[in-house]
């Protein structure tokens, strides 16, 4: 009985430890794809992925409308299956790959100190008030797949 | 193509080049370490190194240009001409006297080690495409850290306005920068966005956890428990997919867990090289997060205690020495935060992310309760227990969540249970390791306690990413504890480590 006690708490550690690195052997097979076989695009990926599908499909969307170095704000709603749809929730993104910063922005009220700042806006599923909006900032209207509802203010 | 090149050298080769300059003018011993663990801990340096210059920099208020960044990157170069000697120490690649090589090892200990490392080297390798190809994940990454990478390399330096302009943006506008910055970095030498680039340090800071663990514990353990312990928890799902993201939590788990090992050796072995090495490295935990300060705290408390062979004025001297080392190195930034009045967004508001916890049901089995306690509060009944009972759920939801870490934090637990039967016997680093982790912990705990928001939610986004930063210490004590069991004679632990603290 001593003998077990005395060797088991380094019998623990060694089993833990082993079946996590027995269960990780298993998975090469799988991780040895990355290798052989072609690896998989960007954009399968995004669709492999629920919770960024819809978020890069709107990115992609909208970035080639945007001229490079523009400042861009994007706002929107919780991007859905990534947060959670909550009510009156904000959040905005840098543009992926995209040299183009994006403030965040959580309600319309900081609206006004940001357009001082951005070349343009995006707005995405959103029912903030579009008053005061510049001219050339860029306004679209978008579903949660990124189809273009809505196209206006355009810099000519 | 020239983006490609000078991407690859300020990822990889900058970092080494500045932390090896920097490694040689801190150690004293440090270069007999071997070649692995120099290399790992003068990667992780040179990163802390060219995250904080930056900052420094931009602070005070220099554009960030290549022209600027290279030299002040490479400047820990110019250390070497100051400590040539000791540079002459690395090539000669001397060993630590107490870490027989592996050539020592049985044919059967050779076979299971080379095992395991070609499995840490494998799962390396697989998360460089992974990091590569797919775009970011999580929301820190995309909401804070990507961000303000961004921003920074956007506006080529600090732009206030981009801190101070969103005052409900959850993006933690007090946070330090050293992560960010390198991040910005990265992108300046790219010469483009591209946020995969962003992912580039932290499979090497993945790697070099397991090296930390590794030779941290091999002299104590022997090398078969102490790789196959630390590339097992390297495999651990929470800590393998924070290779593959952009947040500052497995940087700071990294840089905190050699600060507080480098302590320990100081405390073990004297080594001066170390101590110095133990506070920078803390310093730079509080340039990684806000949490870097309870590391700090951590190692000052350590010192405090476990410095028992020094008089009180010296212990408080070490402990000022480690305190005022953490104040200098971000000072800078402390100024910069300071001067623009950045808040701490987890500590403002009545909401936070837009979430308002009283007025929206809780998921899962909780909703029940919560619509159950509405409906009978518009009956006039009093429902305290129904709101418990959602609140509860919502609990269990998080220690299910801190079980999933592949029964890490069990294991650790029994561990703990099994360590107060022969607490005597544990050695001086077991010992000092609870309690580092205890302060860390603690100071966890009494912010979430101040938070404003929903507990619960707090809990359940911010304890599992905490617990990274506690877990490669909690490895440490499970390694540690079976040499407390076994006979001195026939375990390492016991037979090759002297407990007591020597004099400088």
């Amino acid at each position: 009985m001593n003998w077990i006690f005395r060797r088991l708490p380094l019998a623990l550690p060694l089993l833990w430890a082993a079946a996590l690195l027995v269960h990780a052997a298993m998975q090469v097979p799988e991780g040895m794809q990355v290798f052989w076989r072609s690896h998989p695009t960007l954009e399968a990926q995004r669709h492999q992925d629920p919770m960024l599908g819809s978020f890069h499909r709107f990115l992609d969307s909208v970035a080639p409308a945007i001229p490079d170095r523009a400042r861009t704000i994007l706002i929107g709603p919780s991007i859905p299956g990534w947060a959670g749809p909550r009510e009156n929730h904000y959040k905005c993104f840098l543009f992926r790959m995209v040299p183009r910063p994006v403030r965040p922005v959580r309600s319309p009220e900081d609206l006004p100190d940001l357009l001082a700042w951005a070349d343009y806006v995006v707005l995405f599923r959103t029912p903030i008030p579009t008053d005061g909006i510049r001219n050339h900032t860029l306004l679209l209207d978008l579903g949660t797949e990124g189809r273009v509802f809505r196209r206006e203010g355009i810099r000519p | 193509m020239t983006g490609l090149i000078l991407t690859c050298l300020a990822a990889i080769v900058a970092p080494l080049a500045s932390g090896l300059a920097l490694v040689s003018a801190l150690g004293e011993t440090g270069f007999r370490r071997p070649r692995c663990e120099t290399l790992a801990t003068a990667y992780v340096l040179g990163y802390g190194w060219i995250g904080g210059i930056l900052v420094a920099l931009a602070a005070a208020g220099l554009p960030l240009t290549l022209y600027l960044a290279w030299p002040a990157a490479l400047a820990p170069l110019l250390l070497l001409l100051w400590f040539p000697g000791r540079s002459r120490e690395t090539t000669a690649g001397t060993r630590a006297p107490d870490t027989p090589g592996f050539c020592a090892l049985s044919a059967g200990k050779k076979v299971l080690l080379g095992m395991v490392a070609a499995l840490a080297v494998f799962y390396f390798l697989r998360a460089l495409p992974d990091c590569f190809i797919t775009p970011l994940k999580r929301h820190d990454a995309v909401g804070i850290w990507a961000l303000k990478s961004k921003a920074l390399y956007h506006d080529r330096g600090l732009d206030a306005a981009f801190f101070t302009l969103d005052r409900d943006a959850p993006m933690h506008p007090d946070y330090p920068l050293i992560q960010p910055m390198h991040g910005a970095w990265l992108l300046l030498n790219s010469g483009e966005v591209d946020e995969r680039i962003l992912k580039a340090p932290f499979p090497l800071f993945w790697i070099c956890l397991i090296v930390f663990l590794h030779r941290f514990l091999r002299p104590r353990t022997g090398p078969v428990l102490s790789l196959s312990l630390a590339v097992a928890f390297a495999f651990i799902d929470w800590v393998y997919q924070h290779a593959l993201v952009v947040t500052a939590d497995l940087v700071l788990a990294v840089l905190a867990f050699r600060a507080v090992t480098a302590l320990i050796r100081y405390l073990e072995e004297g080594d001066r090289g170390e101590l110095r090495l133990s506070a920078v490295l803390a310093a730079l935990c509080a340039g990684v997060k806000n949490e870097g300060w309870a590391v700090v705290a951590a190692c000052i408390v350590v010192v405090l205690i476990f410095r028992v062979r020094t008089r009180i004025r010296g212990r408080l001297g070490l402990a000022l020495g480690l305190g005022a080392t953490a104040v200098a190195v971000n000072l800078p930034w402390l100024l910069f935060r300071w001067r623009h009045g950045l808040y701490t967004d987890l500590f403002h508001g009545k909401f936070f992310l837009g979430y308002a916890p009283d007025t929206g049901p809780p998921p899962g089995i909780g909703r029940l309760g919560f619509l159950l306690a509405r409906a009978l509060e518009a009956a006039g009944i009093r429902t305290d227990a129904l709101e418990h009972l959602a609140q509860a759920e919502a609990g269990l939801k998080t220690y299910v969540e801190i079980l999933a870490w592949d029964g890490f934090w069990v294991l650790a637990g029994i561990m703990v249970v099994l360590l107060g039967v022969r607490f005597r016997a544990v050695p001086l680093a077991v010992r000092a390791l609870l309690v580092y982790m205890g302060v860390l912990g603690a100071a966890y705990v009494t912010a979430l306690c101040f938070s404003p928001h929903d507990i619960h939610w707090h809990a359940e986004t911010a304890w599992p990413r905490l617990l990274l930063h506690l877990a490669p210490a909690a490895l440490a004590v499970i390694a540690l504890i079976p040499g407390a069991f076994l006979n001195s004679s026939r375990h390492p632990t016991m037979g090759t480590m002297d407990p007591r603290p020597k004099s400088p």
